[in-house]
Protein backbone atom coordinates (compact mmCIF):
# COMPACT_ATOMS: atom_id res chain seq x y z
CA UNK A 1 0.00 0.00 0.00
CA UNK A 2 1.72 3.15 -1.10
CA UNK A 3 1.38 6.53 0.54
CA UNK A 4 -0.31 9.29 -1.42
CA UNK A 5 2.21 11.78 -2.76
CA UNK A 6 3.12 14.72 -0.48
CA UNK A 7 6.06 16.95 0.24
CA UNK A 8 7.83 16.52 3.54
CA UNK A 9 9.38 19.33 5.54
CA UNK A 10 11.26 18.64 8.75
CA UNK A 11 10.60 21.55 11.09
CA UNK A 12 13.36 22.51 13.50
CA UNK A 13 11.39 24.85 15.77
CA UNK A 14 7.83 25.18 17.00
CA UNK A 15 7.53 28.59 15.34
CA UNK A 16 8.65 27.19 12.01
CA UNK A 17 6.20 24.29 12.24
CA UNK A 18 3.29 26.61 13.07
CA UNK A 19 4.21 28.94 10.22
CA UNK A 20 4.19 26.06 7.74
CA UNK A 21 0.69 24.97 8.81
CA UNK A 22 -2.23 25.69 6.58
CA UNK A 23 -4.84 23.96 4.53
CA UNK A 24 -3.58 20.70 3.08
CA UNK A 25 -0.81 20.46 5.68
CA UNK A 26 -0.65 18.02 8.59
CA UNK A 27 1.87 17.49 11.37
CA UNK A 28 3.76 14.20 11.45
CA UNK A 29 5.11 13.01 14.76
CA UNK A 30 5.86 9.27 15.05
CA UNK A 31 3.58 8.57 12.08
CA UNK A 32 2.23 5.32 13.51
CA UNK A 33 -1.34 6.50 13.12
CA UNK A 34 -1.24 9.18 10.44
CA UNK A 35 0.81 7.18 7.92
CA UNK A 36 -1.53 4.20 8.29
CA UNK A 37 -4.60 6.32 7.63
CA UNK A 38 -2.84 7.98 4.68
CA UNK A 39 -2.13 4.56 3.21
CA UNK A 40 -5.85 3.92 3.55
CA UNK A 41 -6.50 7.28 1.84
CA UNK A 42 -8.42 8.57 4.83
CA UNK A 43 -6.10 11.57 4.78
CA UNK A 44 -4.16 12.85 1.78
CA UNK A 45 -2.40 16.06 2.87
CA UNK A 46 -0.30 17.81 0.24
CA UNK A 47 2.38 18.50 2.85
CA UNK A 48 3.59 16.84 6.01
CA UNK A 49 5.54 18.88 8.53
CA UNK A 50 7.75 16.63 10.64
CA UNK A 51 7.91 17.46 14.35
CA UNK A 52 10.55 14.95 15.45
CA UNK A 53 13.44 17.34 14.78
CA UNK A 54 12.18 20.04 17.16
CA UNK A 55 14.35 19.83 20.30
CA UNK A 56 11.76 21.63 22.44
CA UNK A 57 9.30 18.78 21.97
CA UNK A 58 11.59 16.14 23.42
CA UNK A 59 12.34 14.88 26.88
CA UNK A 60 10.83 13.73 30.15
CA UNK A 61 11.91 15.44 33.35
CA UNK A 62 10.67 16.35 36.79
CA UNK A 63 9.84 20.03 37.28
CA UNK A 64 11.11 22.13 40.13
CA UNK A 65 7.64 21.96 41.64
CA UNK A 66 7.90 18.16 41.78
CA UNK A 67 5.65 17.55 38.79
CA UNK A 68 6.50 15.84 35.53
CA UNK A 69 7.03 17.43 32.13
CA UNK A 70 6.73 15.29 29.02
CA UNK A 71 7.61 16.70 25.60
CA UNK A 72 5.04 15.91 22.92
CA UNK A 73 7.56 14.18 20.64
CA UNK A 74 8.78 11.90 23.43
CA UNK A 75 8.19 8.32 22.35
CA UNK A 76 6.01 6.16 24.54
CA UNK A 77 8.98 3.84 25.10
CA UNK A 78 11.06 6.79 26.34
CA UNK A 79 8.28 7.83 28.70
CA UNK A 80 7.77 4.30 30.03
CA UNK A 81 11.47 3.60 30.49
CA UNK A 82 12.00 6.85 32.34
CA UNK A 83 8.90 6.54 34.54
CA UNK A 84 9.59 2.94 35.52
CA UNK A 85 12.88 3.96 37.12
CA UNK A 86 11.26 6.57 39.40
CA UNK A 87 8.98 4.99 42.04
CA UNK A 88 6.48 7.84 42.27
CA UNK A 89 5.91 7.85 38.51
CA UNK A 90 6.21 4.13 37.88
CA UNK A 91 2.44 3.57 37.75
CA UNK A 92 2.38 5.98 34.80
CA UNK A 93 5.11 3.89 33.17
CA UNK A 94 3.01 0.75 33.64
CA UNK A 95 0.06 2.48 31.99
CA UNK A 96 2.20 3.62 29.06
CA UNK A 97 3.30 0.01 28.49
CA UNK A 98 -0.33 -0.91 27.83
CA UNK A 99 -0.25 1.18 24.65
CA UNK A 100 0.03 -0.70 21.33
CA UNK A 101 3.16 -2.90 20.92
CA UNK A 102 6.85 -2.42 21.80
CA UNK A 103 7.66 -1.64 18.16
CA UNK A 104 4.90 0.95 17.87
CA UNK A 105 5.87 2.52 21.20
CA UNK A 106 9.43 2.95 19.91
CA UNK A 107 8.10 5.33 17.23
CA UNK A 108 4.70 6.49 18.48
CA UNK A 109 4.78 9.63 20.60
CA UNK A 110 2.87 11.07 23.53
CA UNK A 111 1.68 14.03 21.43
CA UNK A 112 0.49 11.80 18.60
CA UNK A 113 -1.34 9.68 21.11
CA UNK A 114 -3.25 12.66 22.55
CA UNK A 115 -4.00 14.15 19.12
CA UNK A 116 -5.00 10.73 17.78
CA UNK A 117 -7.81 10.62 15.28
CA UNK A 118 -10.94 8.80 16.48
CA UNK A 119 -11.62 5.30 15.14
CA UNK A 120 -14.64 3.48 13.75
CA UNK A 121 -14.93 0.15 11.98
CA UNK A 122 -16.64 1.91 9.08
CA UNK A 123 -13.90 4.56 8.83
CA UNK A 124 -10.54 2.83 9.46
CA UNK A 125 -10.79 0.72 6.33
CA UNK A 126 -9.13 0.75 2.94
CA UNK A 127 -10.79 3.09 0.45
CA UNK A 128 -12.33 0.20 -1.46
CA UNK A 129 -14.48 -0.80 1.54
CA UNK A 130 -15.39 2.75 2.41
CA UNK A 131 -16.53 3.34 -1.14
CA UNK A 132 -19.05 0.54 -0.74
CA UNK A 133 -20.67 2.23 2.25
CA UNK A 134 -20.46 5.80 1.02
CA UNK A 135 -19.07 8.81 2.87
CA UNK A 136 -20.03 9.04 6.52
CA UNK A 137 -20.21 12.16 8.70
CA UNK A 138 -16.49 11.95 9.49
CA UNK A 139 -15.67 11.86 5.77
CA UNK A 140 -17.89 14.79 4.90
CA UNK A 141 -21.04 12.79 4.13
CA UNK A 142 -24.38 12.98 5.90
CA UNK A 143 -24.86 9.52 7.40
CA UNK A 144 -23.43 7.61 10.33
CA UNK A 145 -23.07 3.95 9.40
CA UNK A 146 -22.64 2.94 13.03
CA UNK A 147 -25.83 4.62 14.32
CA UNK A 148 -28.17 4.99 11.37
CA UNK A 149 -30.20 8.06 12.25
CA UNK A 150 -27.50 9.83 14.19
CA UNK A 151 -26.59 13.37 13.22
CA UNK A 152 -23.34 13.19 15.16
CA UNK A 153 -20.28 11.04 14.59
CA UNK A 154 -19.68 8.13 16.98
CA UNK A 155 -16.05 7.37 16.12
CA UNK A 156 -14.17 6.41 19.28
CA UNK A 157 -11.18 8.15 20.80
CA UNK A 158 -8.91 5.13 21.21
CA UNK A 159 -5.73 6.57 22.64
CA UNK A 160 -4.43 5.02 25.83
CA UNK A 161 -2.57 7.89 27.45
CA UNK A 162 -5.32 10.50 27.76
CA UNK A 163 -7.22 8.59 30.47
CA UNK A 164 -4.21 8.12 32.74
CA UNK A 165 -3.01 11.69 32.15
CA UNK A 166 -6.44 13.17 32.91
CA UNK A 167 -6.68 11.05 36.06
CA UNK A 168 -3.33 12.47 37.23
CA UNK A 169 -4.65 15.98 36.55
CA UNK A 170 -2.27 16.76 33.67
CA UNK A 171 -2.27 19.97 31.65
CA UNK A 172 -1.31 20.45 28.02
CA UNK A 173 0.73 23.33 26.63
CA UNK A 174 -0.15 24.30 23.10
CA UNK A 175 1.68 26.69 20.78
CA UNK A 176 0.20 28.56 17.85
CA UNK A 177 0.74 31.72 15.85
CA UNK A 178 -0.77 33.71 18.73
CA UNK A 179 1.58 32.28 21.35
CA UNK A 180 1.20 29.49 23.86
CA UNK A 181 -1.63 28.48 26.16
CA UNK A 182 -2.03 25.84 28.83
CA UNK A 183 -5.22 23.88 29.32
CA UNK A 184 -6.35 20.74 31.15
CA UNK A 185 -5.74 17.64 29.01
CA UNK A 186 -9.52 17.00 28.91
CA UNK A 187 -9.96 20.25 26.99
CA UNK A 188 -7.95 18.80 24.08
CA UNK A 189 -11.05 16.83 23.15
CA UNK A 190 -14.13 18.27 21.48
CA UNK A 191 -16.39 15.27 22.07
CA UNK A 192 -17.25 15.28 18.36
CA UNK A 193 -16.08 12.05 16.75
CA UNK A 194 -15.75 13.78 13.37
CA UNK A 195 -13.36 16.46 14.65
CA UNK A 196 -12.05 15.05 17.91
CA UNK A 197 -9.03 17.27 18.56
CA UNK A 198 -9.65 20.78 19.90
CA UNK A 199 -6.40 22.20 18.50
CA UNK A 200 -6.57 24.56 15.55
CA UNK A 201 -4.81 23.27 12.42
CA UNK A 202 -1.86 25.61 13.05
CA UNK A 203 -1.50 24.73 16.72
CA UNK A 204 1.02 22.26 18.10
CA UNK A 205 0.88 20.33 21.31
CA UNK A 206 4.24 21.14 22.90
CA UNK A 207 4.16 19.21 26.17
CA UNK A 208 2.03 17.83 28.93
CA UNK A 209 2.70 18.47 32.59
CA UNK A 210 1.58 16.45 35.57
CA UNK A 211 1.32 18.14 38.97
CA UNK A 212 3.29 16.79 41.89
CA UNK A 213 1.43 13.72 43.14
CA UNK A 214 -0.10 14.17 46.62
CA UNK A 215 1.32 12.00 49.41
CA UNK A 216 0.31 8.35 49.30
CA UNK A 217 -1.08 8.63 45.79
CA UNK A 218 -2.03 5.41 44.01
CA UNK A 219 -2.98 4.87 40.42
CA UNK A 220 -4.25 2.11 38.17
CA UNK A 221 -5.18 1.94 34.49
CA UNK A 222 -7.28 -1.01 33.37
CA UNK A 223 -7.65 -1.62 29.65
CA UNK A 224 -9.95 -3.93 27.71
CA UNK A 225 -8.64 -5.17 24.37
CA UNK A 226 -8.64 -8.28 22.23
CA UNK A 227 -4.91 -9.09 22.17
CA UNK A 228 -2.92 -7.81 25.12
CA UNK A 229 0.16 -7.38 22.95
CA UNK A 230 -0.99 -4.83 20.39
CA UNK A 231 -4.65 -3.82 20.19
CA UNK A 232 -6.36 -0.47 20.71
CA UNK A 233 -8.47 -0.12 23.85
CA UNK A 234 -12.11 -1.17 23.65
CA UNK A 235 -12.77 0.37 27.06
CA UNK A 236 -10.48 1.82 29.69
CA UNK A 237 -10.77 2.90 33.32
CA UNK A 238 -8.17 5.05 35.08
CA UNK A 239 -8.32 5.52 38.82
CA UNK A 240 -6.10 8.01 40.63
CA UNK A 241 -6.44 8.61 44.35
CA UNK A 242 -4.60 10.28 47.16
CA UNK A 243 -4.74 8.44 50.50
CA UNK A 244 -4.50 9.54 54.10
CA UNK A 245 -1.77 7.04 54.81
CA UNK A 246 0.09 4.01 53.56
CA UNK A 247 -1.09 0.42 53.26
CA UNK A 248 -4.45 -1.31 53.47
CA UNK A 249 -7.13 0.49 55.46
CA UNK A 250 -6.08 3.96 54.31
CA UNK A 251 -8.90 6.20 53.10
CA UNK A 252 -9.15 8.02 49.77
CA UNK A 253 -8.69 11.77 49.99
CA UNK A 254 -9.47 13.07 46.54
CA UNK A 255 -9.96 10.74 43.63
CA UNK A 256 -10.32 11.05 39.87
CA UNK A 257 -11.82 8.36 37.66
CA UNK A 258 -11.60 8.57 33.87
CA UNK A 259 -13.35 6.49 31.26
CA UNK A 260 -11.66 6.18 27.86
CA UNK A 261 -12.41 4.37 24.61
CA UNK A 262 -16.07 4.59 25.58
CA UNK A 263 -17.02 7.25 23.01
CA UNK A 264 -15.64 10.18 21.01
CA UNK A 265 -13.71 11.63 23.97
CA UNK A 266 -12.27 10.44 27.26
CA UNK A 267 -14.33 11.69 30.24
CA UNK A 268 -13.61 12.45 33.87
CA UNK A 269 -16.48 10.94 35.83
CA UNK A 270 -16.56 13.43 38.71
CA UNK A 271 -19.46 11.83 40.56
CA UNK A 272 -17.66 8.49 40.72
CA UNK A 273 -14.54 10.16 42.06
CA UNK A 274 -16.67 11.92 44.69
CA UNK A 275 -18.28 8.68 45.75
CA UNK A 276 -14.89 7.16 46.52
CA UNK A 277 -13.79 10.15 48.57
CA UNK A 278 -13.36 9.20 52.22
CA UNK A 279 -13.79 5.48 51.49
CA UNK A 280 -11.38 2.60 51.91
CA UNK A 281 -11.27 1.12 48.39
CA UNK A 282 -12.59 -2.41 48.19
CA UNK A 283 -13.71 -4.44 45.22
CA UNK A 284 -17.30 -4.32 46.46
CA UNK A 285 -17.46 -0.59 45.69
CA UNK A 286 -17.33 -1.45 41.98
CA UNK A 287 -21.07 -2.16 42.03
CA UNK A 288 -21.73 1.42 43.19
CA UNK A 289 -19.22 3.10 40.91
CA UNK A 290 -19.96 1.23 37.69
CA UNK A 291 -23.43 2.69 37.06
CA UNK A 292 -21.98 6.21 37.24
CA UNK A 293 -19.38 5.29 34.61
CA UNK A 294 -21.86 3.42 32.46
CA UNK A 295 -24.01 6.56 32.36
CA UNK A 296 -21.12 8.39 30.66
CA UNK A 297 -20.28 5.63 28.14
CA UNK A 298 -21.32 6.23 24.55
CA UNK A 299 -20.36 2.81 23.21
CA UNK A 300 -22.01 1.78 19.93
CA UNK A 301 -21.35 -1.06 17.49
CA UNK A 302 -18.31 0.35 15.71
CA UNK A 303 -15.32 -1.39 17.30
CA UNK A 304 -13.81 -4.87 17.39
CA UNK A 305 -16.14 -5.91 20.24
CA UNK A 306 -19.86 -5.39 20.73
CA UNK A 307 -21.12 -2.33 22.60
CA UNK A 308 -23.02 -4.44 25.15
CA UNK A 309 -19.94 -6.41 26.08
CA UNK A 310 -17.81 -3.29 26.39
CA UNK A 311 -20.38 -1.66 28.69
CA UNK A 312 -20.65 -4.83 30.81
CA UNK A 313 -16.89 -4.85 31.18
CA UNK A 314 -16.84 -1.41 32.83
CA UNK A 315 -17.71 -2.94 36.21
CA UNK A 316 -15.00 -5.57 35.77
CA UNK A 317 -12.41 -2.92 34.95
CA UNK A 318 -13.47 -0.79 37.93
CA UNK A 319 -13.20 -3.84 40.19
CA UNK A 320 -9.68 -4.57 38.92
CA UNK A 321 -8.68 -0.94 39.41
CA UNK A 322 -10.02 -0.94 42.98
CA UNK A 323 -8.18 -4.19 43.70
CA UNK A 324 -4.96 -2.62 42.41
CA UNK A 325 -5.51 0.34 44.77
CA UNK A 326 -6.29 -1.72 47.85
CA UNK A 327 -2.67 -1.43 48.97
CA UNK B 1 22.86 15.45 11.09
CA UNK B 2 21.55 16.90 7.89
CA UNK B 3 22.48 16.10 4.36
CA UNK B 4 21.98 18.56 1.60
CA UNK B 5 18.88 17.61 -0.31
CA UNK B 6 19.28 18.22 -3.97
CA UNK B 7 16.09 18.19 -5.91
CA UNK B 8 16.01 17.10 -9.53
CA UNK B 9 12.99 16.93 -11.79
CA UNK B 10 11.88 13.83 -13.60
CA UNK B 11 8.77 15.10 -15.29
CA UNK B 12 6.61 16.43 -12.45
CA UNK B 13 8.20 14.11 -9.92
CA UNK B 14 10.56 15.58 -7.35
CA UNK B 15 13.36 13.25 -6.35
CA UNK B 16 15.63 13.86 -3.40
CA UNK B 17 19.12 12.52 -3.38
CA UNK B 18 19.69 11.17 0.06
CA UNK B 19 22.36 9.09 1.78
CA UNK B 20 21.24 6.15 3.86
CA UNK B 21 23.63 4.39 6.22
CA UNK B 22 22.71 0.74 6.05
CA UNK B 23 24.65 -1.99 7.84
CA UNK B 24 27.62 0.29 8.28
CA UNK B 25 27.87 1.50 4.67
CA UNK B 26 26.63 4.68 3.05
CA UNK B 27 24.27 4.30 0.09
CA UNK B 28 22.99 6.99 -2.22
CA UNK B 29 19.31 6.78 -3.07
CA UNK B 30 16.95 8.90 -5.13
CA UNK B 31 13.63 9.00 -3.37
CA UNK B 32 10.32 10.78 -3.30
CA UNK B 33 9.18 12.26 0.00
CA UNK B 34 6.31 9.80 0.34
CA UNK B 35 8.39 6.65 -0.05
CA UNK B 36 8.75 4.53 3.03
CA UNK B 37 12.09 3.31 4.31
CA UNK B 38 10.85 -0.24 3.72
CA UNK B 39 10.18 0.37 0.03
CA UNK B 40 13.52 2.08 -0.50
CA UNK B 41 15.43 -0.65 1.33
CA UNK B 42 13.73 -3.35 -0.71
CA UNK B 43 13.23 -1.81 -4.12
CA UNK B 44 16.22 0.51 -4.50
CA UNK B 45 18.93 -0.87 -2.28
CA UNK B 46 18.08 -4.56 -2.55
CA UNK B 47 17.77 -5.27 1.18
CA UNK B 48 14.86 -7.63 0.68
CA UNK B 49 15.43 -9.20 4.09
CA UNK B 50 13.09 -6.52 5.41
CA UNK B 51 9.70 -8.04 4.59
CA UNK B 52 6.49 -6.34 3.62
CA UNK B 53 3.69 -8.08 5.51
CA UNK B 54 0.78 -5.79 6.33
CA UNK B 55 2.45 -2.50 5.36
CA UNK B 56 0.42 -0.80 8.11
CA UNK B 57 2.21 -1.30 11.38
CA UNK B 58 0.48 -4.44 12.54
CA UNK B 59 2.83 -7.37 11.91
CA UNK B 60 6.48 -6.39 12.48
CA UNK B 61 7.80 -8.20 9.38
CA UNK B 62 9.44 -4.95 8.24
CA UNK B 63 11.35 -4.40 11.51
CA UNK B 64 14.80 -2.81 11.18
CA UNK B 65 17.08 -1.16 13.72
CA UNK B 66 17.20 2.61 13.55
CA UNK B 67 20.00 3.92 15.78
CA UNK B 68 19.80 0.62 17.63
CA UNK B 69 16.06 0.76 18.23
CA UNK B 70 13.64 -1.69 16.58
CA UNK B 71 11.11 0.13 14.39
CA UNK B 72 8.64 -0.78 11.68
CA UNK B 73 10.15 0.48 8.44
CA UNK B 74 6.76 0.53 6.71
CA UNK B 75 5.86 3.49 8.98
CA UNK B 76 9.07 5.49 8.59
CA UNK B 77 9.76 7.77 5.63
CA UNK B 78 13.04 7.24 3.80
CA UNK B 79 13.73 10.98 4.00
CA UNK B 80 13.40 10.78 7.80
CA UNK B 81 16.10 8.11 7.95
CA UNK B 82 18.99 10.19 6.67
CA UNK B 83 21.97 10.42 8.96
CA UNK B 84 20.75 7.56 11.11
CA UNK B 85 22.17 4.09 11.44
CA UNK B 86 19.95 1.48 9.77
CA UNK B 87 20.54 -2.22 10.38
CA UNK B 88 18.71 -4.88 8.39
CA UNK B 89 18.96 -8.64 8.76
CA UNK B 90 21.65 -8.61 6.04
CA UNK B 91 23.88 -6.64 8.42
CA UNK B 92 24.00 -9.12 11.28
CA UNK B 93 26.41 -11.73 9.92
CA UNK B 94 30.07 -10.72 10.20
CA UNK B 95 32.87 -12.13 8.05
CA UNK B 96 30.66 -15.00 6.94
CA UNK B 97 29.71 -15.88 10.54
CA UNK B 98 26.09 -15.73 11.54
CA UNK B 99 25.02 -13.65 14.52
CA UNK B 100 24.38 -15.88 17.58
CA UNK B 101 20.67 -15.12 17.19
CA UNK B 102 20.67 -16.32 13.60
CA UNK B 103 22.53 -19.52 14.54
CA UNK B 104 20.17 -20.14 17.44
CA UNK B 105 17.04 -19.69 15.29
CA UNK B 106 18.54 -22.14 12.82
CA UNK B 107 19.62 -24.67 15.42
CA UNK B 108 16.42 -24.63 17.47
CA UNK B 109 14.18 -24.72 14.40
CA UNK B 110 12.53 -21.40 15.19
CA UNK B 111 11.92 -20.81 11.48
CA UNK B 112 9.14 -22.30 9.40
CA UNK B 113 8.11 -20.21 6.39
CA UNK B 114 10.65 -17.62 7.51
CA UNK B 115 8.66 -14.53 6.64
CA UNK B 116 8.61 -13.21 10.20
CA UNK B 117 12.19 -14.27 10.95
CA UNK B 118 14.18 -11.15 9.97
CA UNK B 119 11.88 -8.91 12.00
CA UNK B 120 11.80 -11.34 14.88
CA UNK B 121 15.60 -11.54 14.99
CA UNK B 122 16.02 -7.77 14.80
CA UNK B 123 13.54 -7.19 17.63
CA UNK B 124 15.47 -9.80 19.62
CA UNK B 125 18.74 -8.10 18.68
CA UNK B 126 17.46 -4.75 19.98
CA UNK B 127 16.44 -6.48 23.21
CA UNK B 128 19.82 -8.17 23.73
CA UNK B 129 21.68 -4.94 23.02
CA UNK B 130 19.91 -3.31 25.95
CA UNK B 131 19.40 -6.33 28.16
CA UNK B 132 21.88 -9.15 27.52
CA UNK B 133 20.24 -11.51 29.99
CA UNK B 134 16.46 -11.17 29.57
CA UNK B 135 13.88 -13.27 31.38
CA UNK B 136 11.39 -15.34 29.39
CA UNK B 137 8.70 -12.73 30.07
CA UNK B 138 10.97 -9.95 28.85
CA UNK B 139 11.67 -11.91 25.66
CA UNK B 140 7.95 -12.45 25.04
CA UNK B 141 7.22 -8.79 25.71
CA UNK B 142 9.99 -7.60 23.37
CA UNK B 143 8.73 -9.81 20.54
CA UNK B 144 5.05 -9.08 21.09
CA UNK B 145 4.83 -6.71 18.11
CA UNK B 146 6.22 -9.35 15.74
CA UNK B 147 3.58 -11.77 14.55
CA UNK B 148 4.36 -15.32 13.44
CA UNK B 149 1.68 -17.40 11.80
CA UNK B 150 3.66 -20.66 11.72
CA UNK B 151 5.71 -21.52 14.76
CA UNK B 152 3.55 -20.83 17.79
CA UNK B 153 6.45 -18.77 19.21
CA UNK B 154 7.76 -21.46 21.61
CA UNK B 155 10.90 -22.18 19.63
CA UNK B 156 11.44 -18.51 18.85
CA UNK B 157 11.58 -17.74 22.57
CA UNK B 158 13.88 -20.74 23.07
CA UNK B 159 16.20 -19.49 20.36
CA UNK B 160 16.49 -16.03 21.91
CA UNK B 161 17.28 -17.63 25.27
CA UNK B 162 19.94 -19.79 23.65
CA UNK B 163 21.54 -16.82 21.91
CA UNK B 164 21.52 -14.82 25.15
CA UNK B 165 23.18 -17.67 27.02
CA UNK B 166 25.79 -18.04 24.30
CA UNK B 167 26.49 -14.34 24.33
CA UNK B 168 26.97 -14.23 28.07
CA UNK B 169 29.37 -17.18 27.82
CA UNK B 170 31.35 -15.38 25.16
CA UNK B 171 31.07 -12.05 26.97
CA UNK B 172 34.14 -9.96 26.57
CA UNK B 173 35.40 -12.06 23.67
CA UNK B 174 33.76 -10.08 20.88
CA UNK B 175 33.23 -6.34 20.78
CA UNK B 176 29.79 -5.01 19.86
CA UNK B 177 29.35 -6.13 16.28
CA UNK B 178 26.48 -4.12 14.88
CA UNK B 179 26.98 -0.69 13.37
CA UNK B 180 24.75 1.25 15.72
CA UNK B 181 26.03 4.68 14.87
CA UNK B 182 25.82 6.27 11.50
CA UNK B 183 29.10 6.43 9.63
CA UNK B 184 30.60 9.84 9.17
CA UNK B 185 29.07 11.62 6.21
CA UNK B 186 30.55 10.47 2.94
CA UNK B 187 32.91 12.86 1.20
CA UNK B 188 31.16 15.51 -0.83
CA UNK B 189 30.51 14.29 -4.33
CA UNK B 190 31.27 10.66 -3.57
CA UNK B 191 28.91 7.79 -3.81
CA UNK B 192 26.09 9.56 -5.64
C1 LIG C 1 -1.44 -1.87 14.86
C2 LIG C 1 -1.59 -0.63 15.69
C3 LIG C 1 -1.97 -0.74 17.02
C4 LIG C 1 -2.11 0.41 17.81
N1 LIG C 1 -2.50 0.25 19.10
C5 LIG C 1 -2.67 1.35 19.88
C6 LIG C 1 -3.07 1.22 21.25
O1 LIG C 1 -3.22 0.11 21.77
N2 LIG C 1 -3.25 2.34 21.96
C7 LIG C 1 -3.07 3.59 21.44
O2 LIG C 1 -3.25 4.57 22.15
N3 LIG C 1 -2.67 3.75 20.16
C8 LIG C 1 -2.46 2.66 19.37
N4 LIG C 1 -2.05 2.82 18.07
C9 LIG C 1 -1.96 4.18 17.50
C10 LIG C 1 -0.63 4.89 17.60
O3 LIG C 1 0.45 4.00 17.38
C11 LIG C 1 -0.39 5.60 18.92
O4 LIG C 1 -1.56 6.24 19.35
C12 LIG C 1 0.74 6.61 18.85
O5 LIG C 1 1.03 7.09 20.15
C13 LIG C 1 0.45 7.77 17.94
O6 LIG C 1 1.55 8.66 18.01
P1 LIG C 1 2.38 9.08 16.69
O7 LIG C 1 3.47 9.94 17.16
O8 LIG C 1 2.75 7.91 15.90
O9 LIG C 1 1.25 9.92 15.95
P2 LIG C 1 1.17 10.42 14.44
O10 LIG C 1 0.65 9.33 13.59
O11 LIG C 1 2.42 11.08 14.03
O12 LIG C 1 0.06 11.55 14.61
C14 LIG C 1 -1.27 11.29 14.98
C15 LIG C 1 -2.09 12.57 14.84
O13 LIG C 1 -1.69 13.53 15.80
C16 LIG C 1 -1.25 14.73 15.17
N5 LIG C 1 -0.12 15.19 15.98
C17 LIG C 1 0.95 14.44 16.36
N6 LIG C 1 1.76 15.15 17.18
C18 LIG C 1 1.19 16.38 17.31
C19 LIG C 1 1.55 17.56 18.03
N7 LIG C 1 2.65 17.61 18.80
N8 LIG C 1 0.74 18.64 17.94
C20 LIG C 1 -0.37 18.59 17.15
N9 LIG C 1 -0.77 17.51 16.47
C21 LIG C 1 0.00 16.41 16.55
C22 LIG C 1 -0.90 14.36 13.76
O14 LIG C 1 -1.04 15.44 12.89
C23 LIG C 1 -1.92 13.26 13.49
O15 LIG C 1 -3.15 13.82 13.14
C24 LIG C 1 -1.86 1.68 17.26
C25 LIG C 1 -1.45 1.79 15.92
C26 LIG C 1 -1.31 0.66 15.14
C27 LIG C 1 -0.84 0.79 13.72
S1 LIG D 1 4.90 -4.62 7.15
FE1 LIG D 1 5.41 -3.13 8.62
S2 LIG D 1 4.35 -3.83 10.36
FE2 LIG D 1 3.64 -5.22 8.84
S1 LIG E 1 7.86 -18.72 10.45
FE1 LIG E 1 6.19 -18.33 9.15
S2 LIG E 1 5.44 -16.44 9.95
FE2 LIG E 1 6.90 -17.00 11.39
Amino acid sequence: MSLPRFTYTAATSVEEACSLAGSGTMFLSGGTDLLVSMKQRIHAPARLVGLAGIPELHGVAETQAGGLRIGAATTITQLAEWALTVPRWSALGDAALKTSSPLLRNTGTVGGNLCLDTRCSFYNQPAIFRARWGACLKLGGDVCHAVRRSTTCHAVYSGDLAGPLMAWGATATVAGPAGTRTLPVEHLFTGDGARPCALASDEILVRVELPQPPPYARFSYQKLRLRDSIDFPLMGVSLFAAFDGPGAGARCRGCRIVLNAAGPAPVVVHEAGGLLDGAVPTEELAADLAPLLRAEARAVGNTAAGAGYRIEMIEVLVRRALRALEG
Amino acid sequence: MHHARRRGNRGHVTLNEIILHVNGRAYAARVEDHWTLLDVLRNQLGFTGAKKGCDQGSCGACTVLLDGIAVQSCLVLAVQSQGRSIVTIEGLARDGRLDPLQSAFHEVGAIQCGFCTPGMILSAKALLLRNPDPSEDQIKEALSGNLCRCTGYVKIVQAVKMAAAERSQAAGAAPQDVALRADPAPQAGSGT
